[in-house]
């Protein structure tokens, strides 16, 4: 019951924060940027594809690889966490928050469920960006509705550890723009570790997202393993932190 | 105003930007030297251009310049904004226009220290790699060509940075603007209106073709520096302090 109240009361306090704007804006770009680039070449695209694909899969494969959503996915996670977190840092409201009666774990914890839900609507929106886009370019295939769905349940699945890791820094830093600058070091990292050492990659958090397309890759029952070992392990080191915590 | 450079030097000390921007540097000469060590055991000619300074500068220019750029200048504002301190800083007898010619000298100094940094360790790469003669003058100028292309990042972010008392603002402009510049920089025809692909397209001009453009691209990067910059200096000079 408390963790509910505490997750709600995480949103009310965003509600005239920039984060709203934040998950409308990212995903209204990367709808641009599709619908540009489907109405400048799309012929091209489909002269080049490899067979069997339909014009959705190529949206996805666009969108995820061309664009780099898959890529970039982390470093707007790290984003949303640091402003979380730092509506407590300007007021320093943790005094207030922290003297509550409630356990400091369900802070922490609700926190992370309130950053996951905000992340999973971004992917959401841009899932839906891109239907916009394929309905509004008249493709002739149907709408594929389970693989576009099944997108949004892996990346939503694989940036757990992500999230975590996020939520750990982002509370142990009173600089919000240190958490962010990891964020982005890490997606720079994960470029080449992406490329360069592929099997790295599978331990590497900030390059899980890139493995969701579902397309080029289908094997990711490791990552997915890797990925919910690292989740754990990072709550518990936030918690173990978290609760240690000076307030003043 | 030779004071106030020093104070924020001096500001400068306590925080870990210079640490930041040189590992993010650092990240850009990993992949160069990997692909040159790619380029020897193929034995190919050219390793420096082709490999050391096309691998450097594929994630230098596409992610690593317009990060830097976004997070320098982000955690310099947030030094005054968090504390507001700005009520203390403006209430002494110092002239607003120079504190703001300061924040603007002082961020663009560790910009320009990042591509030193990285000119210097491109030159340590090639000789412990054992490379061919150096084109020296080449790289100033390729160098010389990417700081001025990427003025106009600094412009649009030093003024969010400014111009916003939230650090999200300019985080979120920098970032979010970064993140689909590799896929415009593809199109030859559209490249020219966002300025996040200036710096990717001078830089790596084997790979990107400029169209002649090139001199319209320096006039506009320019321009959209000094024009941000002095719309942010007369909003700075009108700021209450509260």
């Amino acid at each position: 019951m408390k963790l509910a109240t505490l997750f709600w009361l995480e949103l009310y306090k965003q509600k005239k924060g920039w984060i709203w704007l934040f998950l409308l804006i990212i995903p209204a770009g990367t709808t641009l940027a599709m619908f540009l680039d489907f109405s400048i070449r799309y012929d091209y695209l489909l002269d080049t594809a490899q067979p069997g694909y339909s014009s959705w899969d190529l949206l996805l494969l666009e969108n995820h690889r061309i664009l780099g959503w898959g890529m970039f996915l982390p470093m707007f996670i790290g984003i949303i966490y640091a402003l979380l977190y730092q509506v407590e840092e300007t007021q320093n409201s943790w005094k207030q928050i922290l003297c509550l009666p409630v356990r400091r774990e369900s802070v922490y914890f609700s926190k992370f469920l309130v950053g996951l839900s905000l992340s999973a609507v971004l992917i959401l929106l841009n899932m839906l960006g891109l239907v916009l886009v394929g309905w509004i370019m008249g493709f002739p295939e149907k709408v594929e509705w389970s693989s576009y769905f099944s997108y949004v349940g892996k990346q939503i699945l694989m940036i757990l550890a992500i999230s975590s890791i996020h939520n750990w820094l982002s509370s142990i830093f009173k600089n919000m723009i240190i958490p962010i600058a990891i964020a982005f070091a890490g997606v720079i990292l994960s470029s080449f570790v992406i490329f360069s050492f592929s099997e790295g990659a599978k331990l590497y958090p900030y390059a899980f997202t890139f493995f969701t397309d579902g397309l080029v890759y289908n094997e990711i029952t490791e990552v997915i393993r890797n990925n919910f070992i690292l989740m754990i392990l990072f709550l518990g080191i936030g918690m173990w932190q978290f609760k240690r915590k000076d307030i003043l | 105003m030779k004071v106030l450079l020093q104070v924020e030097l001096y500001k400068l000390k306590r925080t870990k930007i210079i640490l930041i921007t040189t590992i993010l540097t650092l990240l850009a000469l990993y992949q160069g030297y990997d692909f040159a060590k790619m380029g020897i055991e193929e034995k190919a000619d050219e390793v420096f251009r082709g490999f050391l300074y096309q691998g450097s500068m594929a994630v230098y220019s596409w992610l690593v310049l317009p990060l830097i750029i976004t997070i320098v200048l982000a955690m310099m504002a947030r030094m005054e904004h968090s504390n507001n301190s700005w009520k203390q800083f403006l209430s002494m007898p110092v002239e607003r226009g120079k504190v703001y010619l300061a924040k603007l000298l002082v961020g663009m100094g560790i910009i320009l220290y990042s591509h030193v940094l990285l000119y210097f360790v491109m030159m340590i790469a090639a000789y412990s790699l054992g490379l061919d003669p150096i084109p020296q003058v080449w790289m100033l100028k390729r160098f010389g060509i990417l700081l001025l292309s990427s003025l106009a990042i600094t412009g649009i972010v030093f003024y969010s940075s400014y111009g916003f008392t939230h650090f999200g603002v300019p985080m979120v402009i920098g970032a979010g603007l970064a993140f689909p510049s590799m896929f415009v920089a593809n199109s030859e025809k559209y490249w020219i209106f966002y300025p996040w692909d200036y710096p990717i397209v001078s830089s790596m001009n084997h790979v990107f073709d400029m169209g002649g453009k090139n001199v319209i691209m320096l006039i506009i990067s320019i321009s959209i520096f000094l024009l941000s910059v002095f719309i942010g200096f007369v909003r700075f000079r009108t700021k209450d302090v509260l």
